[in-house]
């Protein structure tokens, strides 16, 4: 009654139904080329035929309208075609974070300009966005980033240092937030911006980060007097802050942030069979199944909200606490249950998915927001 | 007006009769073996008691419509047996039986009550601990006989000598009965027999949920007024932290209720039982948990409020099945059903 959160159930449409197995079959062809270890990236993966097949068929922009590309269906359809490819591992990573966030991003503040720029691009599968939020010296306190973007003649001179950009390497546009003004008044929350960025910008340097897998999908960019054109700018001037949160409730409470170590599990009970006399392992299995069931209905239950034009940021934190916490479990106790090694190239799909997982699982947590930030959106939100 | 609107007024009208009524005080009378009938009576006088009820003439609201209500009933530690009788009514008025007056009892059938109907139609057997058997006209009960599975009730005068009063963690009456010779006033066969442990499981989860709402409410609340170091307790991380922890686990059992409630609606008795019981369960270990860690010495004192709800919490943690129970079950179907069938069940 007096709860911070609001969790009303949902239940998708019939009209899902058909949907769901037209992608259900696409994926399931698909997925005859995808090892092990490509399937443990999930979302992280990136595969641009991928994403153009995906966009010939409708399944990219689903929501925005037509004149931009988009496909008009509506959000839970949209949630059937996410999670129809979450659940097989499918690499939708070349245009997951467009779909998800910078697309909308741009259709709700974007010029004309920028909309017709941008979005048919990205509904054909043919424009990879990232987000440039981090600095070396601003993390989880991310409203005290340095890099700026000063007004200029005939633009925006951008200087400055971002860093854990997800396959900037790979991408072709960001959407970086930049300082713009400062004002000690203000606080250090305001006078921020956000800013659409080609990546092939004279003065911008990609530097690949390898990370513990011994990959590469993280980078660190260098801006050097890099020149925009006055339109670069998204939305409102010094007003990135609450734009870039209000993307947050999108970011944080899809079925990416609980199904990306599900592929595991259909492997797992496969390679189990039927009879299991262990009594610990149907009980393993019974509470991620049960998990599973509760974090898609609070996902669900969010999209719904967010599909009212509500911005549900509390319910967003406590499903992505929830749920990137049994993706982070799922890795360690499902190798345990199957008695499996991990191993890369194992030619046994499990084993591979599960050497990429174990090794990547630690980062579920980190990104989209650390633990520790939710705890304390959700503590501020219970009124401590 | 509609079916969600009745539900909702309703359990509007719950909340505020037991907010007014309910406090230490009465439940403290209630564990010390007091009876506090005219509650009872209000309740009765509101209807509210008969909504589950099916049939010509009958409200027949359904699981969803009554989720809220059993959470209003486990928030406030409710000192009488409306969940149950609800639950008794439904069982009731779908077997086409008379509904007798006053409060009724349903014997957990997963928790050492095996019961048997023997050929002469006498029940065999007894139940280790029935909740309200004491305040109940009827004890309603699941009955076997060979393969087949039978809804008996029982009039509580045929069993009045046979209950052995228990002491249940949360000292609402309890009783253990012995129903070994008795005739029941009425056996009906049960095309599903998980209907009655399914039934009881969502009802304890819904109920977990609500208690589990109220204590957290308590903590962010004493979080908020107790100091030390010069500061509210709740600025402290550390705090904030495991509140939070307790905040989640509360919002996945309201969820994985109201969401069993659904598949109960659909006449599906166990996958949605087992994951709202499994969930709630969890929920009640972990939300009592923290709560007493933030309340600290104060919080085990018989003086504050707090363990009529952890303790109940405990109770029905256990009861209609613990998350042991129910996760082995789920998770046997699961692997009975194989890999294939894993994501079609989980977004059917």
């Amino acid at each position: 009654m007096s709860a911070a959160y609001r969790f009303t159930p949902f239940e998708l449409p019939p009209e899902t139904v058909a949907l769901r197995a037209e992608v259900r079959a696409f994926v399931q062809e698909e997925a005859k080329q995808w090892n092990g270890w490509q399937i443990g990236h999930s979302w992280t993966g990136f595969d641009r035929e991928l994403s153009h097949k995906l966009g010939e068929r409708g399944w990219i922009g689903m929501t925005w309208p037509k004149q931009y590309g988009g496909h008009e269906r509506s959000a839970m359809e949209r949630y059937v075609v996410l999670e129809e490819l979450l659940a097989a591992g499918a690499p939708v990573g070349a245009h997951w974070v467009a779909d998800r966030q910078s697309g909308p991003l741009i259709m709700r503040l974007g010029t004309e300009a920028q909309k017709a720029k941008y979005l048919p691009a990205i509904c054909r599968g043919e424009a990879a966005f990232c987000i440039g939020l981090s600095e070396p010296d601003a993390g989880s306190d991310l409203a005290s980033l340095r890099s700026k973007a000063e007004r200029v003649d005939g633009g925006w001179l951008l200087n400055g240092r971002k860093v854990w950009t997800t396959y900037a390497q790979d991408c072709d546009v960001m959407i970086g937030l930049f300082r713009t003004g400062f004002s000690e008044e203000h606080g250090k929350h305001k006078g921020l911006s956000q800013f659409l960025i080609d990546l092939k910008t004279p003065g911008i340097e990609i530097n690949p980060i390898k990370d513990l897998t011994g990959e590469s999908h993280f980078n660190e960019i260098v801006f050097d007097n890099v020149m925009l054109a006055e339109d670069a700018l998204m939305g409102v001037e010094n007003g990135g802050w609450a734009q870039a949160n209000a993307e947050l409730a999108f970011e944080r409470s899809g079925p990416d942030r609980y199904l990306s170590s599900f592929p595991l599990l259909p492997l797992a009970l496969a390679k189990l069979g039927e009879a299991v006399d262990d009594p610990s392992i149907a009980r393993d299995i019974g509470a991620m199944v049960a998990e599973l069931t509760v974090l898609r209905q609070m996902s669900l239950s969010i999209q719904n909200q967010l599909e009212n034009g509500e911005t549900p940021l509390q319910e967003a934190a406590i499903t992505k606490l929830l749920g990137t916490g049994l993706e982070q479990r799922m890795p360690g106790l499902i190798a345990d249950i199957v008695e499996a090694q991990p191993l890369r190239r194992a030619g046994d799909t499990l084993s591979e998915a599960l050497a990429y997982l174990i090794q990547v699982e630690p980062s579920f947590s980190l990104r989209g927001g650390t633990n520790e930030i939710m705890k304390m959106i959700i503590a501020r939100g219970m009124g401590l | 007006m509609n079916e969600m609107n009745i539900a909702e007024l309703l359990a509007d009208q719950l909340e505020k009769l037991l907010s007014a009524r309910v406090n230490a005080e009465s439940l403290a009378s209630l564990e010390a073996g007091g009876a506090d009938l005219s509650l009872w009576q209000e309740i009765e006088e509101m209807g509210v008691a008969d909504v589950m009820r099916t049939g010509a003439d009958a409200a027949g609201l359904g699981w969803q419509d009554c989720a809220e209500l059993f959470r209003v009933l486990g928030r406030h530690a409710a000192p009488l047996p409306l969940a149950e009788t609800l639950f008794a009514r439904r069982l009731l008025s779908q077997a086409n039986l008379d509904i007798p007056e006053g409060p009724l009892a349903v014997i957990d059938p997963s928790a050492n009550a095996d019961i048997q109907l023997d050929a002469t139609g006498c029940l065999q057997g007894e139940a280790a601990m029935v909740s309200w058997a004491s305040w109940a006209t009827q004890l309603l009960g699941l009955a076997r006989r060979g393969d087949g599975a039978f809804l008996f009730s029982v009039a509580a005068s045929d069993v009045a000598a046979r209950l052995e009063k228990c002491d249940s963690l949360e000292r609402a009456p309890t009783s253990a009965v012995d129903f070994s010779g008795i005739t029941p006033l009425a056996v009906v066969a049960m095309s599903d027999a998980s209907q009655i442990r399914g039934g009881l499981a969502v009802m304890r989860a819904l109920m977990i949920s609500g208690a589990c709402d109220k204590v957290v409410e308590l903590a962010v609340d004493y979080a908020n007024t107790r100091k030390q170091f010069g500061k509210p307790i709740g600025k402290f991380q550390a705090l904030q932290h495991q509140l939070a922890e307790a905040s989640c686990r509360a919002a996945a059992a309201e969820m994985a209720g109201k969401y069993a409630c659904r598949e109960l609606d659909n006449g599906q008795f166990l996958a949605g039982a087992a994951v709202a019981k499994y969930t709630a369960s969890v929920a009640a270990k972990d939300v009592s948990r923290i709560a007493h860690q933030v309340f600290g010495a104060i919080g085990i004192t018989d003086e504050h409020e707090l363990h009529y709800f952890t303790r109940r919490l405990w109770q029905w943690r256990a009861e209609a099945g613990n998350e042991r129970y129910w996760s082995e079950q789920l998770g046997n179907k699961v692997l009975a059903a194989g890999s294939a069938q894993l994501w079609s069940s989980l977004t059917a």
